[in-house]
């Protein structure tokens, strides 16, 4: 006998994925669930980013590795409000994951809480956390192709950020193919070119600013 | 391997879904292109998630849909095997549609077992009558 159902795989994480996001938005902050590759610069670009804003903006860093505090070490040298979420075997963050670590962060401190996911393109894509908005990070020297490669992260993301422009001297990146892919997958999703050693973040610190403001308003 | 992640959310859906008592038979998923799903990886972490549940010996039946892609010339949509397939049309820069779904299709429920086989047994009373 057949039973039809016709559910989402994915209920009960989507459901606790709610309950996150309600006690994100009552407590007034903006959150972002950071994704990328292992190595494109997540990591970086959140220290460059709490140096900028340092007495401007109240962030707060969940970050997620297999294993190892190092990130959020690196990160705690800038911010207070940051937890370390290790998913021993699991490539990516899961919503039940999150609500614990939202569990040992004050939101009330906060305007913005980025979650640093899983060094990894693809599989934490399809896990609702709770968060507002997807930000894919892509670095140019992992290839002009990973956009065509990987196109969920493309199709779910709100801003895509391709990080490491410093090196596009020493590296072959077709930056035209490459928004070409992004614009054939997803055209409403905006690219942002920065290098997070360098400092070039004004964009990206620009929209951050800018959800903020809206959030408020 | 988000595969593992997956077939354990599976187990706990079905679990929702199960009558008590029923054994299931087979589980059918459909799942969307963009996904990412590598259909053996997922009969391989659905063997490891139903182990010692009451789902074991069940069968995954795992359909993973076709692209649909969308013609900007001709504005047609179409199924295709790979993404940015090019259209009949002669189109190059075909767009991809959805293709993110992850859906728990159906559950088959094993049948009851049958009345005993030796139905020519009669009662010793019947004897007597």
């Amino acid at each position: 006998m057949d039973i039809p159902i016709v559910e989402n795989v994915l209920k009960l994480n989507d459901e606790v994925a709610q309950i996150n996001r309600a006690k994100i938005r009552d407590a007034g902050v903006f959150c972002i669930d950071m994704i990328g590759s292992p190595g494109c610069g997540k990591t970086a670009l959140l220290e460059t980013t709490l140096k900028h804003l340092a007495g401007q903006l109240r962030i707060g860093v969940l970050v997620g590795d297999l294993t190892t505090t190092r990130d959020a070490q690196r990160i705690a040298q800038w911010c207070s409000d940051v937890v370390q979420i290790n998913t021993g075997k699991g490539c990516h963050l899961d919503a039940n994951q999150v609500r614990q670590g939202l569990e040992q962060i004050d939101l009330a401190n906060l305007d913005i809480l980025v979650i640093e996911n899983v060094g990894n393109l693809i599989c934490p894509v399809g896990f609702d956390l709770g968060q507002n908005v997807k930000v894919g990070v892509f670095s140019i020297a992992e290839g002009d192709d990973k956009a065509a490669k990987h196109p969920y992260i493309v199709q779910e993301a709100e801003l895509l950020l391709l990080n490491k422009m410093d090196l596009k001297p020493y590296v072959s990146f077709d930056l035209r193919q490459f928004r070409e892919d992004i614009d054939r997958i997803n055209s409403d999703v905006q690219l942002m070119e920065i290098s997070a050693t360098e400092g070039w973040i004004a964009d990206w610190v620009q929209w951050l600013s800018r959800q903020v403001v809206s959030k408020v308003s | 391997m988000h595969e593992f992640s997956i077939a354990t959310a599976l187990v706990d859906l079905v679990k929702q879904h199960c009558p008590p008592g029923e054994k299931v038979e087979r589980v059918s998923v459909s799942a969307g292109p963009m996904r990412g799903i590598e259909p053996s990886a997922m009969q391989w972490a659905w063997e490891a998630a139903i182990d010692e549940t009451f789902l074991e010996g069940s069968e995954l039946d795992l359909k993973i849909e076709l692209w649909q892609m969308r013609c900007p010339a001709c504005k047609k949509i179409f199924a295709a095997k790979n993404m940015f397939e090019p259209c009949e049309c002669g189109c190059e820069t075909t767009s991809p549609v959805e293709g993110n779904e992850l859906k728990l299709i159906s559950l088959t429920l094993a049948d009851p077992p049958g009345p005993p086989e030796n139905t020519s047994w009669t009662s010793p009373l019947s004897k007597t009558c």
